[in-house]
């Protein structure tokens, strides 16, 4: 038990950085507080969604309060927290379980599976909170303050909170436990990494298609549909979930009631813990050991080593090509930076087909008679479709402890920035097939015009890449043990997509004020070409004036 | 040149000063923590020194770094590598950037697989590969560009006994043609043996350098090993 506590008290140091972070306020207290800065920006520039989502609950509490069932936005928010966790909690117990870097130093120490495993277990559920808090939280302040609950409802609303993603956990936890006991993935961790994300995406479709099948102005009727009556998705959820109902009467039955199913809701929650203590000692080595990647040799002939050495290219396309070469073969970032660019266009696509196909939306295009709005629209996509990709905001992160060798090579880092900005573009230009493919069967495009689209598209991208590029330069996250920390906990790419947003919206302004003032369609795109280009310069001027300065300082 | 860490407090090198000639295979050596590959850090441009100069082949490598790093190679102590690269790729991509010819490529890449027997896993992702592949495969990206002057920070670690062969006999050929390797070991046998001069720090501080001989003249022992335990005690 000793070992335990000592190893989970290790492992949430080690993966919420709390030793490095104590280290920074003692020795390096410029370095503490921008890490605490940022955390703060980010967290104020989400504040926004976090704002719609509570108006959504109190809109649902209210349409619920009229049914006489108030509680049910609270089964609903522990519904919605315990499914979320369990899919992306169990994403990540597999990467904690299996795939964790220090799994071949914890093995070999004289310590029971079920420590190791406890120890991981107690750092997914401690990241989980992260999903929990922004779901169930305002689900709780609204039905608290509008009932006006006393302390004992906090007390248990705290409690509920905490025990929350425990019993999902344990069941994705238990799910994963068996499913790399009786298949031989853990040798092919790519594949299965990609096998998940492509589940998350039909999942996020599948999500999105429902949110917006709610038809406008009647998400009232439809959040009655879902919580009125005992055949509604909300009970049978929750009789499919007990411990979401046990949770809602802990926190909205009278007194007695809500301490009986108080004690339920815990004491299941805990009893979970000694099932996966079993399973642990039973099946995580057998799942574990022997599943090291070890690929078959292919070697090569002469001819072939030739055929392969004989091209030669520039530095500067040596490095896009590295770039692009490491992203499409690594599924975390494969699927970040180009995976997006098929599920952004599916989402917004999605609504319409919700609402009865594509047809309308086609319709829609048809009708705009401005054909400056359609090809401005068109080149907003690609530059949209730049802020939507991490390629470029990761950049210097994704290099990691590889960096040593960015610094030892005769390209200067100016020049190295520029095969990052080429590889950013080639990502980006992903985008044109959907243009293409847009002409082919919604509104034909002139020749010159489909140029003039790509053209106003690369300006476009020009400020969103730049600027990217130049938020991952000042701070680059190269000290991770799992290429996914270099993409989904990097500040930098939030960042570098509220500034590269902000300056798509900058030109946007441009070209609003040269049209408001009555100009001639090509000054609109001239406008909006020149605000591009100054708005992506400056950045671009940063990045080479201190390229060599933050090579010189990053890393070692 | 002085190198610190910790805004001054601790010391990693101290005021050391070196000179290594065209020609000469150099041996630095040191306990662990002693400055080595501080010092080395510093030569490649990874670290920058708070004092003093480094000048390579004539070049500085604060005013100049392109041109030393175009005239230099280096092998860390721990080679991390693009796994998701394969050894071919990699060693295309260090071709393309220090802009070696295809035909001197072919010929170089093709005589590196041979000589530490990486051939048959070039094709490979290196992710597959171990510990020696790994260190063998930078190697071989070190020598590509057959660089003036050769680095390496403990190279010897993690070779098998026929590769690390391989690799002391191409450092007396390289240095036979007029260049220079500089290299750092723990492995005193081999430092005696293939080293023209050597170079002893500890604590940050050069306390000795010369050839064999002149270490020997220093102190009363004739193995390199009590020479080195005497010097650093």
């Amino acid at each position: 038990m000793m070992h335990m506590w000592q190893l989970i008290k290790l492992q949430l140091k080690v993966s919420l950085g709390l030793s490095a972070l104590s280290w920074y306020r003692r020795h390096k207290d410029k370095r503490f507080f921008y890490g605490i800065g940022l955390v703060l920006l980010v967290v104020g520039s989400l504040s926004p969604m976090a704002w719609l989502y509570f108006r959504l609950i109190r809109t649902a509490y209210f349409t619920a309060l009229m049914l006489g069932q108030p509680e049910a936005v609270l089964t609903m928010s522990l519904l919605s927290s315990s499914f979320f966790v369990l899919f992306f909690g169990s994403i990540y117990v597999l990467s904690a379980f299996y795939f964790s870097r220090d799994l071949s130093f914890l093995i070999p120490l004289p310590l029971q599976p079920r420590v190791i495993l406890a120890a991981k277990f107690a750092v997914v559920l401690v990241n989980n909170y992260i999903i929990v808090a922004p779901l169930f939280l305002p689900a709780l302040a609204v039905f608290g303050l509008n009932q006006g609950m006393g302390p004992l409802y906090w007390l248990a609303g705290l409690a509920v909170f905490l025990f929350l993603p425990v019993t999902p956990l344990a069941v994705g936890s238990a799910a994963i436990l068996l499913l790399m006991r009786v298949t031989n993935f853990s040798g092919r961790r790519d594949a299965l990494r990609l096998l998940g994300l492509m589940l998350l995406m039909v999942i996020l479709v599948a999500f999105n298609y429902f949110v917006t099948s709610i038809p406008p102005g009647e998400e009232a009727d439809f959040i009655q549909g879902l919580i009125a009556g005992e055949r509604s998705l909300v009970n049978f959820l929750a009789r499919a979930f007990p411990p979401a109902a046990f949770a809602t009467r802990a926190l909205s039955a009278p007194l007695p009631a809500a301490a009986l199913n108080f004690l339920i809701f815990t004491a299941a929650s805990l009893a979970v813990l000694p099932v996966i203590s079993f399973l642990a000692d039973r099946l995580f080595y057998r799942g574990l050991i022997g599943g090291e990647e070890i690929s078959a040799r292919r070697s090569i002939s002469a001819r072939e080593l030739d055929r392969k050495l004989a091209r030669s290219s520039s530095p500067v396309w040596a490095i896009a090509m590295r770039e692009i070469k490491i992203l499409i073969r690594t599924p975390i970032y494969l699927f970040n930076s180009v995976g997006i660019l098929v599920i952004v266009p599916v989402l917004l696509l999605v609504p319409s087909l919700a609402r009865g196909g594509l047809a309308p939306l086609l319709q829609m295009f048809t009708n705009v008679e401005q054909r400056l709005f359609l090809n401005l629209g068109a080149a907003a996509f690609i530059g949209v479709m730049a802020l939507f990709t991490p390629g470029a905001s990761s950049s210097f992160s994704r290099e990691g402890k590889m960096f040593w060798l960015s610094k030892v090579i005769p390209v200067g880092p100016a020049q190295q920035i520029k095969g990052k900005i080429l590889s950013s573009y080639l990502l980006a230009f992903l985008a044109v097939p959907y243009i293409i493919l847009f002409t082919l069967f919604a509104v034909p495009f002139s020749l010159s015009e489909l140029l003039m689209v790509i053209l106003l598209g690369a300006a476009l991208s020009f400020p969103v890449i730049t600027l990217s590029l130049l938020a991952d330069l000042l701070r680059p996250y190269l000290d991770w043990d799992n290429p996914q920390k270099a993409i989904k906990q990097n500040l930098n790419v939030v960042l570098g997509m509220v500034a590269g947003g902000a300056a798509l919206y900058l030109v946007y302004l441009a070209g609003r004020l040269v049209y408001a003032g009555g100009a001639a369609d090509p000054f609109v795109y001239l406008a909006v070409l020149v605000a591009s280009l100054i708005l992506g310069a400056v950045p671009y001027a940063i990045l080479m004036k201190i390229a060599d300065a933050c090579y010189q300082k990053t890393g070692t | 040149m002085s190198k610190s860490y910790n805004k001054g407090k601790v010391k990693a090198v101290d005021d050391l000063s070196l000179s290594v000639r065209p020609g000469e295979i150099f041996g630095f050596l040191g306990p662990n923590g002693a400055g080595k590959t501080t010092t080395i850090k510093m030569m490649v441009g990874l670290l920058k020194a708070d004092s003093g100069t480094i000048s390579i082949n004539g070049y500085s490598i604060e005013r100049e770094p392109i041109a030393v790093k175009q005239s230099i190679s280096y092998v860390p102590d721990n080679p991390e590598v693009y796994e998701k690269l394969t050894g071919i790729e990699y060693l295309n991509f260090l071709g393309d950037v220090y802009g070696v010819p295809a035909a001197a490529r072919r010929e170089r890449i093709a005589r590196f697989l041979d000589l530490f027997g990486l051939t048959g896993a070039v094709n490979n992702l290196i992710q597959s590969y171990s510990h020696g592949m790994r260190q063998k495969i930078v190697l071989i990206g070190a020598l590509l560009h057959e660089p003036q002057v050769f680095i390496l920070d403990e190279p010897m670690v993690g070779l098998d006994p026929k590769s690390s062969h391989s690799l002391k006999e191409y450092m007396k050929e390289h240095c036979a043609g007029g260049r220079t390797v500089f290299f750092s070991t723990h492995i005193l046998e081999v430092a005696e043996k293939l080293c023209h001069r050597i170079g002893i720090i500890h604590q940050g501080r050069l306390i000795a350098c010369g050839t064999m001989e002149e270490l020997r003249e220093q102190s009363r022992d004739k193995s390199l090993e009590n020479i080195f335990l005497e010097l650093t005690e």
